[in-house]
């Protein structure tokens, strides 16, 4: 009976002792777990305007972004923001750009360097940048 | 909330910055805003001849020295409102005229058409010297004004921290406008 009582306690005291040293080894390394891994996927839609003198359309538009971004910040960061016009109202020239949290900087930073597409001068203005789609389809009068 | 464009060189800009979301502008022309002009001078003296030529009415002196005689007067002489750097004058922006700037606390304009590297070192100066640092777009057309929500996300991937990246694109130009008001007053 007694040896039994011993074997787990030998058992116990093996676990304890590597719990500890793995308590340990993260304290000495700092290592730091993400929590929230999503956080940096999380979407942005930036909702912004054009000032131009001719017609343009969506996909124009979604080109002359990517290229600006690439000019700015290289293909990496073009990878990391993949900005997209996922939608563009030529009645109204408005649109709404889609981007994550890492990269909307970039993207807003990139958008006065388009200057001209397909020959016309043209201006994108952002208006506002948020989180939801439907609040960005409500800005620019889409419900 | 007063957002001031510091430099466009043509007034029919005007309500396209209006419509970007500048409420003021500092144009060259003078038309409309508030007018400012700009002189590139070679050496000291030729600064002197200039300031003695223009009335002292109201308008904005920006001045570019090509030369380090020439930056040493534009800092000390209170008729100049700010200095512009570009990629034409980096050089003579040394440690000994950026003591000066700090002490004489001028305003210094930097064209966002210049290279990235220099506005990455006017944001750097900024930390250590020159407080006063204002970013204009001197556009020409309307294509190549700047809003103020890029101008504040193009200089935070620069550098800047967001304080004050919206202190050099808000409040600079408007206490330079300050500064302006309460010479001429």
């Amino acid at each position: 009976m007694s040896l039994i009582q011993l074997i787990i306690d030998l058992i116990l005291l093996a676990w304890l002792t590597i719990l500890t040293i793995l308590y340990l080894i993260r304290r000495q390394f700092n290592i730091k777990i993400v929590k929230n891994k999503k956080l940096s996927k999380a979407k942005r839609y930036i909702v912004f305007y054009v000032i131009t003198e001719g017609r343009v359309n969506g996909i124009d538009i979604e080109k002359g972004i990517r290229n600006s971004v690439k000019e700015l910040l290289g293909s990496i960061w073009l990878d990391i923001a993949n900005p997209k016009v996922i939608l563009y109202r030529e009645d109204t020239q408005e649109g709404i750009i889609s981007t994550n949290r890492v990269g909307y900087k970039t993207v807003l930073a990139s958008l006065p360097f388009v200057k001209e597409i397909n020959g016309n001068k043209i201006l994108i203005v952002p208006r506002r940048t948020t989180g939801s789609l439907k609040r960005a389809k409500r800005i620019i009068g889409l419900k | 909330m007063l957002v001031i464009e510091s430099c466009i060189l043509n007034s029919n800009l005007f309500p396209y910055a209006k419509k970007i979301g500048y409420n003021l502008v500092f144009s060259e022309d003078g038309l409309i805003g508030i007018k400012r002009v700009t002189f590139s001078v070679e050496n000291g003296n030729h600064l002197k001849k200039i300031l003695k030529g223009i009335s002292r009415e109201h308008m904005l002196v920006f001045v570019k020295p090509l030369s380090i005689d020439s930056l040493k007067y534009a800092i000390i002489n209170k008729r100049v409102n700010a200095i512009v750097l570009d990629d034409e004058n980096s050089k003579i922006f040394r440690k000994t005229m950026l003591n000066l700037i700090r002490t004489q606390n001028k305003f210094v304009e930097v064209p966002l058409k210049s290279s990235k590297a220099l506005i990455y070192k006017a944001i750097l100066f900024s930390y250590k010297w020159i407080p006063n640092v204002i970013f204009s777009s001197y556009a020409k057309n309307f294509n190549e004004l700047w809003n103020p929500i890029s101008k504040i996300s193009y200089l935070t991937i620069l550098g800047a921290d967001e304080e004050e990246a919206y202190k050099f694109v808000i409040l600079n130009p408007i206490r330079l406008l300050y500064e302006f008001n309460s010479i001429n007053n």
